[in-house]
C-alpha cells in the first residue's frame, strides 16, 4: 500500500458514472492506493450498461466514528444517474461522513454533479463544480467559492467539473494525500455558461421567493444576477 | 409551389371552441384497455397539433410511470406497450428497461454481478483510461 497507509472511502451513486468511478480506482490503484466503495445499495450498476458490482458495506453501514478514528485518508464522491446523484446533496448521513472527514481535516473531494454533496462542508472554500443552476445555488447559499475552472484544489479539498476531467482529478488528490504540489494549474478563462431558470408563473415565483426570503432573477438585461425583492414589487 | 391565401386581418378567425378536456388521460386509458403490444392513434376529431400532442402524453406518461412508449413514424403517432411482448405476454421486470439513464440501454443489465477487486478494477480502468465520454 501507498506511504498513506489507509484505504480512500469512494462513495458513488447507486447507478453510477462509470468513467468517473473506473478511472478513479484505476489511477488510486496504480499509485498504489486501497480504497472501499460504498453506494445507496449493494449492487450497483454503471448508469448506461446497467452491467452490475457487488460491494460489501453501504455507506449507510460506514460510521462517521469510522472517518473520526481515521481509517480512510479520503473520501470521495462520484456521480451518475442525477436521481442517485442528487439524493446524495440532502442526505443527513453523507452529510455526517463529511462533516466527520472535515473535523480532521481529511481530504475530500467530488466530481460533476455530486460537487454540491460537500456544499455543508464548504463554506469559503473554491469549488469547481457542473454549472447546474441549482448546483450553483445550492454551493453558493452554502458559502462556497464558486470558480469556473475544471479543477479545483482548495486545502484538503478537491473538486472537479465533469467527467472528462476524472483522471486530472484523481492524480491531484494522490498528490494532496502524498504531499505534492499542485500538478495541473488552470487558467479561469472567463467563460460561463448561459443560466436561465425555469420558467414560472411570476405570482407563483415570487410566492415561492417570498416564503423563502430571497429571490434570485438571471435574465439577460439590466437585472441580471440582482437579488429580487418581492417585496418591493 | 407555396400557396398563400390572402386575408384581411379582420377576417382573421380567433373564436376558439373551447377547452375540450384532458387528452392524455382518455387516450391513454383507452390504449391500456385495447391490451395491443402498438397502435397508431387515430388524430381525427382530436383537433390536437401532433406534435403537441406527442409531447404532452410523453410527460404524462413519464409523470405517471406508465409502460408505454408513444414515438412517431412516417408522420403518425404510435403508442407501444413496454410491459407486454409482441405476442401480447406480460413482460416481467419492464420497469427494468428504464433504469437506464436516459438515452443508454442497459445492454449489460443481465451480466454476473462480478465484487470491485483489483482485477476488476485493472479491466474496467483500461477500458475507460484516455476516454473523454461515456
Amino acid at each position: 500500500m501507498n506511504q498513506v497507509q489507509k484505504p480512500l472511502l469512494v462513495i458513488c451513486a447507486k447507478r453510477y458514472n462509470g468513467h468517473e468511478l473506473w478511472t478513479l480506482l484505476g489511477v488510486l490503484q496504480e499509485r498504489d492506493y486501497e480504497f472501499e466503495v460504498v453506494s445507496q445499495a449493494l449492487l450497483i450498476r454503471d448508469e448506461l450498461t446497467l452491467k452490475p458490482n457487488t460491494i460489501e458495506r453501504t455507506v449507510y453501514d460506514v460510521s462517521p466514528d469510522e472517518i473520526r478514528e481515521e481509517k480512510f485518508a479520503a473520501v470521495c464522491v462520484v456521480s451518475g444517474n442525477m436521481s442517485d446523484t442528487e439524493a446524495y446533496w440532502t442526505d443527513p448521513h453523507v452529510l455526517n461522513l463529511l462533516q466527520a472527514a472535515r473535523e480532521i481535516n481529511l481530504v475530500v473531494a467530488a466530481i460533476c454533479c455530486s460537487v454540491p454533496t460537500l456544499a455543508p462542508v464548504c463554506k469559503d472554500v473554491a469549488v469547481s463544480y457542473f454549472p447546474l443552476m441549482r448546483s450553483r445555488y445550492r454551493l453558493r447559499d452554502f458559502g462556497a467559492v464558486l470558480r469556473n475552472t475544471s479543477l479545483t484544489v482548495d486545502g484538503h479539498t478537491v473538486t472537479a467539473e465533469n467527467q472528462m476531467i476524472t483522471q486530472m482529478w484523481a492524480e491531484e488528490i494522490c498528490n494532496l494525500l502524498e504531499g505534492k504540489p499542485q500538478q495541473y494549474q488552470m487558467e479561469d478563462s472567463g467563460f460561463t455558461p448561459k443560466g436561465s431558470e425555469r420558467k414560472m408563473d411570476p405570482l407563483v415565483r415570487a410566492a415561492i421567493d417570498a416564503d423563502r426570503g430571497y429571490g434570485m432573477v438571471l435574465q439577460k438585461g439590466p437585472n441580471k444576477g440582482k437579488i429580487y425583492d418581492p417585496k418591493a414589487s | 409551389m407555396v400557396k398563400f391565401v390572402d386575408i384581411d386581418p379582420k377576417d382573421i378567425d380567433t373564436s376558439r371552441s373551447g377547452r375540450r378536456g384532458r387528452v392524455s388521460y382518455p387516450i391513454l386509458k383507452a390504449f391500456m384497455e385495447r391490451n395491443a403490444k402498438v397502435s397508431k392513434l387515430d388524430l381525427t376529431g382530436l383537433h390536437k397539433n401532433p406534435t403537441y400532442l406527442r409531447s404532452v402524453l410523453h410527460s404524462y406518461i413519464n409523470s405517471h410511470n406508465m409502460p408505454i412508449k408513444v414515438f412517431s413514424a412516417a408522420g403518425d403517432l404510435h403508442l407501444m406497450r413496454l410491459d407486454l411482448d409482441n405476442d401480447g405476454n406480460f413482460v416481467e421486470g419492464w420497469e427494468d428497461e428504464l433504469q437506464a439513464t436516459e438515452g443508454a440501454v442497459g445492454l449489460e443489465r443481465n451480466d454476473e454481478p462480478t465484487p470491485i477487486n483489483s482485477a476488476e478494477v485493472k479491466k474496467r480502468f483500461t477500458k475507460e483510461k484516455g476516454q473523454t465520454t461515456k
